[in-house]
């Protein structure tokens, strides 16, 4: 007796959480929609840009994000650049370091470090915010004003993180290879012109584009999630704070679960099948 | 304070609600709410803490479908309006929030624009002066470059008012616009609404638990108890009304029919259960 109700208790757990998985997978793409509508609408009027909203989401996005940017990019550069050195030099190709480090950073470490960061940073202040908008009553009050939630909150948010999380990927692709070469020129007493040759030939048009693929993606991730916890907070402040969480628990594994598909999607198209691009 | 009900004879009424349903799963707030709205009067619905008395100001500006039932607004129905219908019927009426629910990013002056700027397409200095005139009305002038949060409670119920009024509404609904304020400060926003009637020659819904300020503004009260309308009337007609529960509810007694706590028979005979 005991056994069946352990069975109907976690098929019913199981069945629970799939239903909620669905009612929110279907939520986060219904939000996905109407934000888009909501840019489009906002292009259409000529005002994508055009009001304080957007700008001021781009600057706490990207402008208060470049020093933890920086940072982290310039010692994961170093890192790169520490940990191939020894491993390339048995093989006595040191020269090849530049190249690693700049594959390495551009198609994958770059794009993925700089939206887990943004993720923690930027998105839970997303959650936080609307969710205790939602709290104070102030998206209700702007609802009785006429105006549209999605199109008033979620619009210039989505659209600063679609600018600035590719713009913050490049940067961190620059200060990392930078990172290595102050490490290689530094220590390991390479040619400054070896090692950026090195990383300008190993690049290929593909890695920028997987590179642009992946931040833009990422950054709709981060944007979607951190504005649909916010948006569906119910109570009180302690349900904001369960809400920023989540969102940047749900955020980070499906940046890296996207990540995984976005490579092996380049990887078979364009490696392996050599899909031409360009 | 005009007798109501003498009054109103004969007129139509700005808002007539039909047959109000509305529940929130197996929990009815609303069963069969009927009652008229009368131009120029402020009429407040009072009733205990729970009593969906919120809900009711969510139906009437449309963010919230009732289960069944009509909101007819000068005869026509603002239940199932299309967006575009919506919008336009947000034009017509001003909302005050309880917690006031201005917007902490904007300073006082944007909150009070936001309004004008979203459903007007009036010149920026228009909109400047109509938010400094609107300010006055509350008593804040020159108060637009403040943060929300530089003011006090009062002062931030005050703007949400400014706010409210901002598209010069028929029709203004507070909700508990006295809770959490001290007795003066709760005066002055009564008076503020007060004002507004006289004024701007606005209809007002108020939905509060306080009785002491709903008597002391409104020219007719409604009092809502589990779901259905108790008694209705002007003050003086409710101060002597015999209903029980009305009663209770103004003396504020523990005891009466409504339970507020469990009896000492019924505590005694849960323990005898054991």
């Amino acid at each position: 007796m005991p056994d069946s109700r352990i069975l109907t208790r976690s098929l019913g757990l199981i069945g629970r959480n799939g239903i909620a998985l669905l009612r929110h997978t279907s939520s986060v793409w219904w939000l996905l929609m109407e934000t888009l509508r909501w840019v489009l609408h906002r292009a259409r009027r000529r005002r994508l840009l055009g009001d304080g909203a957007i700008l001021r989401q781009m600057e706490e996005i990207g402008l208060r994000s470049l020093p933890i940017i920086a940072l982290i990019a310039l010692l994961i550069g170093v890192i790169l650049a520490m940990q191939t050195f020894f491993q390339m030099k048995r093989l006595g190709a040191e020269s090849l370091i530049g190249g690693m480090v700049a594959v390495a950073l551009t198609r994958e470490l770059a794009p993925l470090l700089t939206a887990l960061v943004v993720a923690g940073r930027v998105g839970a202040a997303f959650t936080a915010e609307i969710g205790s908008m939602k709290v104070t009553e102030e998206v209700l009050a702007l609802e009785t004003i006429g105006i549209n939630p999605v199109g008033f909150l979620v619009a210039p948010r989505f659209l600063a993180m679609t600018i600035m999380l590719p713009a913050l990927t490049v940067f961190a692709v620059v200060l990392g290879i930078m990172g290595g070469w102050a490490l290689g020129a530094g220590n390991f007493g390479m040619s400054t012109g070896g090692y950026f040759d090195s990383a300008r030939d190993s690049l290929v048009l593909k890695d920028f584009v997987s590179a642009g693929v992946k931040s833009v993606v990422f950054g709709w991730i981060i944007a979607l999630m951190a504005c649909y916890r916010g948006l569906i907070v119910e109570g009180g402040p302690e349900e904001v704070g369960r809400g920023t969480m989540e969102a940047v628990v749900s955020s980070m594994v499906l940046i890296v679960v996207a990540d995984f598909f976005i490579t092996g999607l380049f990887y078979y198209s364009f490696y392996l099948f050599k899909v031409p691009i360009l | 304070m005009s007798n109501a009900t003498a009054e109103s004879a004969g007129r139509e009424p700005v808002i007539r609600i039909e047959n109000l349903e509305k529940r929130f799963g197996d929990r009815p707030v609303y069963d069969a709410v009927s009652f008229d709205v009368m131009e120029r009067e402020i009429t407040a619905v009072i009733g205990l803490s729970g009593e969906g008395k919120s809900t009711l100001l969510r139906i009437l500006s449309g963010t919230m479908k009732p289960d069944a039932g009509r909101v007819l607004v000068r005869g026509k129905d603002i239940t199932g309006l299309s967006p575009d219908g919506l919008r336009d019927w947000q034009k017509r009426f001003g909302m005050l929030f309880q917690g006031s629910a201005l917007f902490h990013s904007m300073t006082v002056g944007e909150n009070v624009a936001l309004p004008i700027l979203e459903h007007t397409e009036l010149d920026r200095n228009v909109v400047d002066l109509m938010v400094k005139l609107k300010l006055e009305m509350v008593g804040l002038w020159g108060f637009e470059n403040f943060r929300p949060s530089q003011l006090s409670g009062g002062m931030q119920k005050r703007v949400a008012l400014a706010r409210a009024i901002a598209l010069d509404p028929e029709l203004i609904f507070c909700d508990e616009p006295t809770a959490g304020l001290d007795p003066i400060v709760a005066s002055v926003i009564v008076k503020l609404i007060m004002d507004l009637r006289e004024k701007l020659r606005i209809t007002a819904v108020v939905v509060t638990h306080d009785v002491e300020y709903a008597f002391r503004m409104a020219d007719r009260v409604i009092m809502l108890y589990r779901g259905r309308v108790v008694v209705s009337g002007s003050p003086e007609e409710l101060r002597n009304h015999p209903d029980p529960v009305l009663q209770q509810f103004l003396s504020g007694s523990p005891e009466g029919p409504i339970p507020m706590r469990r009896s000492g028979e019924e505590f005694l005979a849960d323990l005898l259960k054991q």
